[in-house]
Protein backbone atom coordinates (compact mmCIF):
# COMPACT_ATOMS: atom_id res chain seq x y z
CA UNK A 1 0.00 0.00 0.00
CA UNK A 2 2.61 2.59 -0.25
CA UNK A 3 2.19 3.36 -4.05
CA UNK A 4 -0.69 5.45 -5.05
CA UNK A 5 -2.46 3.46 -8.04
CA UNK A 6 -3.31 5.28 -10.48
CA UNK A 7 -6.77 3.20 -12.42
CA UNK A 8 -8.50 4.64 -16.14
CA UNK A 9 -11.50 5.58 -15.81
CA UNK A 10 -14.42 4.04 -17.68
CA UNK A 11 -16.56 6.67 -18.97
CA UNK A 12 -19.24 4.68 -20.06
CA UNK A 13 -19.35 2.36 -16.80
CA UNK A 14 -19.44 5.62 -14.91
CA UNK A 15 -22.75 7.18 -17.07
CA UNK A 16 -24.46 4.11 -16.54
CA UNK A 17 -23.59 3.61 -12.31
CA UNK A 18 -25.00 7.58 -12.14
CA UNK A 19 -28.14 6.99 -14.83
CA UNK A 20 -29.18 4.02 -12.73
CA UNK A 21 -28.73 5.61 -9.19
CA UNK A 22 -30.82 8.76 -10.47
CA UNK A 23 -33.41 7.07 -11.94
CA UNK A 24 -33.69 4.59 -8.55
CA UNK A 25 -33.63 7.52 -6.68
CA UNK A 26 -36.47 9.31 -8.65
CA UNK A 27 -38.74 6.41 -8.47
CA UNK A 28 -37.73 6.27 -4.39
CA UNK A 29 -38.73 9.67 -4.40
CA UNK A 30 -41.82 9.04 -6.11
CA UNK A 31 -42.64 6.65 -3.28
CA UNK A 32 -41.41 9.02 -0.27
CA UNK A 33 -43.66 11.74 -2.03
CA UNK A 34 -47.33 9.53 -1.71
CA UNK A 35 -47.43 9.83 1.87
CA UNK A 36 -46.83 13.33 1.96
CA UNK A 37 -48.69 14.70 -1.05
CA UNK A 38 -51.42 12.22 0.50
CA UNK A 39 -51.52 14.09 3.97
CA UNK A 40 -53.66 17.14 1.97
CA UNK A 41 -55.43 15.52 0.55
CA UNK A 42 -59.07 16.05 2.59
CA UNK A 43 -59.69 13.00 5.00
CA UNK A 44 -62.58 11.35 5.58
CA UNK A 45 -64.18 13.40 8.20
CA UNK A 46 -63.69 16.71 6.35
CA UNK A 47 -65.61 14.81 3.60
CA UNK A 48 -68.30 13.39 5.54
CA UNK A 49 -69.10 17.22 6.83
CA UNK A 50 -68.95 18.27 3.28
CA UNK A 51 -71.03 15.47 1.70
CA UNK A 52 -74.78 15.79 0.30
CA UNK A 53 -77.46 15.68 2.74
CA UNK A 54 -80.87 13.97 2.29
CA UNK A 55 -83.93 15.69 3.22
CA UNK A 56 -87.46 14.40 3.67
CA UNK A 57 -89.39 17.55 2.20
CA UNK A 58 -92.41 15.72 1.76
CA UNK A 59 -94.31 16.70 5.24
CA UNK A 60 -93.77 20.17 4.85
CA UNK A 61 -96.01 22.58 5.65
CA UNK A 62 -96.91 25.41 3.35
CA UNK A 63 -95.21 28.51 4.51
CA UNK A 64 -92.72 25.68 7.36
CA UNK A 65 -89.12 26.72 7.44
CA UNK A 66 -86.23 23.69 8.23
CA UNK A 67 -83.08 24.13 9.34
CA UNK A 68 -80.31 21.52 8.48
CA UNK A 69 -76.71 21.35 9.08
CA UNK A 70 -74.38 21.12 5.90
CA UNK A 71 -70.60 21.83 6.04
CA UNK A 72 -70.88 22.81 9.49
CA UNK A 73 -73.36 26.21 8.44
CA UNK A 74 -77.38 26.11 9.17
CA UNK A 75 -79.20 25.46 5.96
CA UNK A 76 -82.78 26.63 5.31
CA UNK A 77 -85.78 25.41 3.36
CA UNK A 78 -88.33 27.00 3.25
CA UNK A 79 -91.90 25.83 1.92
CA UNK A 80 -93.14 28.92 0.01
CA UNK A 81 -96.60 29.64 -0.06
CA UNK A 82 -98.43 30.69 -3.61
CA UNK A 83 -99.24 33.68 -1.76
CA UNK A 84 -95.68 34.97 -1.22
CA UNK A 85 -94.47 33.92 -4.82
CA UNK A 86 -96.77 36.27 -5.72
CA UNK A 87 -95.90 39.12 -3.67
CA UNK A 88 -92.52 39.04 -5.25
CA UNK A 89 -93.64 40.70 -8.29
CA UNK A 90 -95.40 43.34 -6.08
CA UNK A 91 -91.56 43.92 -4.35
CA UNK A 92 -89.80 44.44 -7.77
CA UNK A 93 -89.24 48.15 -7.51
CA UNK A 94 -87.46 47.43 -3.75
CA UNK A 95 -85.43 44.12 -4.44
CA UNK A 96 -82.43 45.08 -6.12
CA UNK A 97 -81.40 42.37 -7.69
CA UNK A 98 -85.30 41.11 -9.10
CA UNK A 99 -83.89 38.49 -11.56
CA UNK A 100 -80.91 37.26 -9.55
CA UNK A 101 -79.06 38.23 -12.89
CA UNK A 102 -75.89 40.15 -11.50
CA UNK A 103 -75.75 37.50 -8.07
CA UNK A 104 -74.17 34.15 -8.28
CA UNK A 105 -76.22 31.46 -8.89
CA UNK A 106 -77.21 27.91 -10.17
CA UNK A 107 -78.33 28.16 -13.53
CA UNK A 108 -81.36 26.45 -12.58
CA UNK A 109 -81.96 28.95 -9.72
CA UNK A 110 -81.50 32.01 -12.12
CA UNK A 111 -84.87 33.55 -11.86
CA UNK A 112 -87.20 35.43 -9.43
CA UNK A 113 -87.55 32.87 -6.92
CA UNK A 114 -83.89 31.82 -7.10
CA UNK A 115 -84.83 27.89 -6.36
CA UNK A 116 -85.56 25.16 -8.98
CA UNK A 117 -88.62 24.32 -7.71
CA UNK A 118 -90.59 28.04 -6.82
CA UNK A 119 -92.27 26.20 -4.19
CA UNK A 120 -88.90 25.26 -2.14
CA UNK A 121 -86.09 28.18 -1.43
CA UNK A 122 -83.18 26.68 -0.19
CA UNK A 123 -80.72 29.09 1.14
CA UNK A 124 -77.26 29.72 3.03
CA UNK A 125 -78.49 31.22 6.61
CA UNK A 126 -75.36 33.06 7.20
CA UNK A 127 -76.27 36.73 6.63
CA UNK A 128 -73.19 37.54 3.93
CA UNK A 129 -72.46 40.56 5.60
CA UNK A 130 -70.67 39.54 9.15
CA UNK A 131 -72.38 35.87 9.17
CA UNK A 132 -75.20 36.78 12.13
CA UNK A 133 -78.48 34.50 11.84
CA UNK A 134 -81.09 36.30 10.04
CA UNK A 135 -84.83 35.95 11.29
CA UNK A 136 -87.73 34.20 9.83
CA UNK A 137 -90.56 36.34 9.87
CA UNK A 138 -92.93 34.90 7.10
CA UNK A 139 -95.89 36.37 7.78
CA UNK A 140 -97.36 39.91 6.68
CA UNK A 141 -98.13 42.37 8.78
CA UNK A 142 -95.73 40.62 12.09
CA UNK A 143 -96.55 41.90 15.37
CA UNK A 144 -92.25 43.17 15.61
CA UNK A 145 -91.96 44.28 12.04
CA UNK A 146 -92.56 47.66 10.13
CA UNK A 147 -95.70 48.56 8.08
CA UNK A 148 -96.08 46.73 5.27
CA UNK A 149 -93.82 43.84 5.79
CA UNK A 150 -94.68 41.07 3.16
CA UNK A 151 -93.30 38.88 5.03
CA UNK A 152 -89.80 37.72 4.70
CA UNK A 153 -86.13 37.50 6.45
CA UNK A 154 -84.34 39.96 8.31
CA UNK A 155 -81.20 40.55 10.53
CA UNK A 156 -81.30 41.51 13.86
CA UNK A 157 -77.98 43.43 13.66
CA UNK A 158 -78.13 46.12 11.31
CA UNK A 159 -81.96 45.52 10.02
CA UNK A 160 -81.56 44.69 6.52
CA UNK A 161 -84.47 43.22 5.26
CA UNK A 162 -85.11 40.77 2.62
CA UNK B 1 -2.52 23.39 -3.41
CA UNK B 2 -2.62 23.51 -6.92
CA UNK B 3 -5.49 25.15 -8.44
CA UNK B 4 -6.72 23.31 -11.08
CA UNK B 5 -8.49 25.22 -13.91
CA UNK B 6 -11.71 23.19 -15.15
CA UNK B 7 -13.13 23.56 -18.75
CA UNK B 8 -15.75 26.19 -18.79
CA UNK B 9 -19.45 24.67 -18.60
CA UNK B 10 -22.15 25.79 -21.14
CA UNK B 11 -25.40 26.61 -20.67
CA UNK B 12 -26.56 27.52 -16.98
CA UNK B 13 -23.75 25.97 -15.18
CA UNK B 14 -21.15 28.20 -17.66
CA UNK B 15 -23.54 31.07 -16.62
CA UNK B 16 -23.00 30.25 -12.65
CA UNK B 17 -19.34 29.76 -12.65
CA UNK B 18 -18.74 32.44 -14.25
CA UNK B 19 -20.01 34.70 -11.84
CA UNK B 20 -19.58 32.44 -8.56
CA UNK B 21 -16.31 29.61 -8.50
CA UNK B 22 -19.27 26.33 -8.44
CA UNK B 23 -17.44 23.82 -10.12
CA UNK B 24 -14.22 24.41 -8.16
CA UNK B 25 -15.82 24.98 -4.56
CA UNK B 26 -17.84 21.41 -5.53
CA UNK B 27 -14.64 19.54 -6.27
CA UNK B 28 -12.69 21.07 -3.69
CA UNK B 29 -15.07 20.28 -1.11
CA UNK B 30 -17.11 17.29 -2.30
CA UNK B 31 -16.00 15.73 -5.57
CA UNK B 32 -12.52 15.13 -5.26
CA UNK B 33 -12.08 15.48 -1.51
CA UNK B 34 -9.28 13.45 -0.24
CA UNK B 35 -10.92 11.52 1.47
CA UNK B 36 -9.11 9.23 4.81
CA UNK B 37 -8.16 5.94 3.23
CA UNK B 38 -8.95 3.74 6.47
CA UNK B 39 -12.64 4.92 5.86
CA UNK B 40 -15.04 2.05 6.44
CA UNK B 41 -18.70 1.30 6.78
CA UNK B 42 -19.14 2.45 10.33
CA UNK B 43 -18.44 6.00 8.48
CA UNK B 44 -22.00 5.69 6.94
CA UNK B 45 -23.80 6.82 10.16
CA UNK B 46 -22.44 10.61 9.21
CA UNK B 47 -24.51 9.92 6.23
CA UNK B 48 -27.84 8.32 7.78
CA UNK B 49 -27.60 11.33 10.20
CA UNK B 50 -27.73 13.64 8.13
CA UNK B 51 -31.00 11.57 6.47
CA UNK B 52 -32.60 11.37 9.48
CA UNK B 53 -32.15 15.05 10.51
CA UNK B 54 -34.09 16.05 7.14
CA UNK B 55 -36.95 13.43 7.69
CA UNK B 56 -37.28 14.78 11.17
CA UNK B 57 -37.89 18.30 9.66
CA UNK B 58 -39.82 17.21 6.76
CA UNK B 59 -42.40 15.46 9.12
CA UNK B 60 -42.23 18.05 11.44
CA UNK B 61 -43.36 20.68 9.09
CA UNK B 62 -45.93 17.78 7.75
CA UNK B 63 -47.43 17.16 11.47
CA UNK B 64 -47.66 21.21 12.44
CA UNK B 65 -50.25 21.17 9.21
CA UNK B 66 -52.66 19.49 11.84
CA UNK B 67 -50.77 20.07 15.01
CA UNK B 68 -52.92 22.64 17.04
CA UNK B 69 -50.13 23.86 19.76
CA UNK B 70 -53.17 24.84 23.33
CA UNK B 71 -53.85 22.36 26.03
CA UNK B 72 -57.44 22.39 24.93
CA UNK B 73 -56.67 20.89 21.72
CA UNK B 74 -52.85 19.41 21.78
CA UNK B 75 -54.39 15.82 22.26
CA UNK B 76 -57.66 15.87 19.80
CA UNK B 77 -55.79 17.17 17.21
CA UNK B 78 -52.98 14.07 17.54
CA UNK B 79 -55.61 11.80 17.51
CA UNK B 80 -57.33 13.73 14.53
CA UNK B 81 -54.17 13.12 12.72
CA UNK B 82 -53.47 9.79 13.97
CA UNK B 83 -57.15 8.71 13.22
CA UNK B 84 -58.52 10.67 10.35
CA UNK B 85 -55.95 12.45 8.24
CA UNK B 86 -54.37 10.70 5.41
CA UNK B 87 -50.93 8.88 6.42
CA UNK B 88 -51.10 11.05 9.51
CA UNK B 89 -50.29 7.69 11.52
CA UNK B 90 -47.15 7.15 9.06
CA UNK B 91 -46.08 10.73 9.36
CA UNK B 92 -46.08 10.97 12.69
CA UNK B 93 -44.14 7.33 13.57
CA UNK B 94 -41.73 8.50 10.82
CA UNK B 95 -41.12 12.01 13.46
CA UNK B 96 -41.40 9.67 16.48
CA UNK B 97 -39.12 7.25 15.06
CA UNK B 98 -37.28 9.06 13.91
CA UNK B 99 -36.28 11.12 16.99
CA UNK B 100 -35.12 7.71 18.49
CA UNK B 101 -33.33 6.83 15.07
CA UNK B 102 -31.49 10.53 15.67
CA UNK B 103 -30.25 9.64 18.69
CA UNK B 104 -28.55 6.09 17.65
CA UNK B 105 -27.16 7.03 14.46
CA UNK B 106 -25.55 10.54 16.20
CA UNK B 107 -23.71 8.40 18.84
CA UNK B 108 -22.56 5.89 16.64
CA UNK B 109 -21.49 8.11 14.08
CA UNK B 110 -19.43 10.07 17.41
CA UNK B 111 -18.14 6.60 18.09
CA UNK B 112 -16.86 5.88 15.18
CA UNK B 113 -14.76 8.99 14.50
CA UNK B 114 -13.98 8.59 18.54
CA UNK B 115 -12.64 5.00 18.36
CA UNK B 116 -12.01 3.78 14.86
Amino acid sequence: MSSVERYEVNIDRRKLLTGATGVMGAIGATFVAVPFVGYWQPSEKVKAAGAPVDVNISKMQLGQMLTIAWRGKPVWIIRRTPEMLSMLNELKEELRDFESESSAQPKFAKNKFRSFKPEYLVVIGVCTHLGCAPLYRPSVNSADMAKNWKGGVLLPMSWFIF
Amino acid sequence: MEVKTTPIATGLLGWLDKRYPLINTWNYHVGEYYAPKNFNLWYLFGSIALLVFVNQLVTGIWLTMNYKPSAAEAFNSIKYIMRDVEWGWLIRYLHSTGASAFFIVIYDARATLWFL
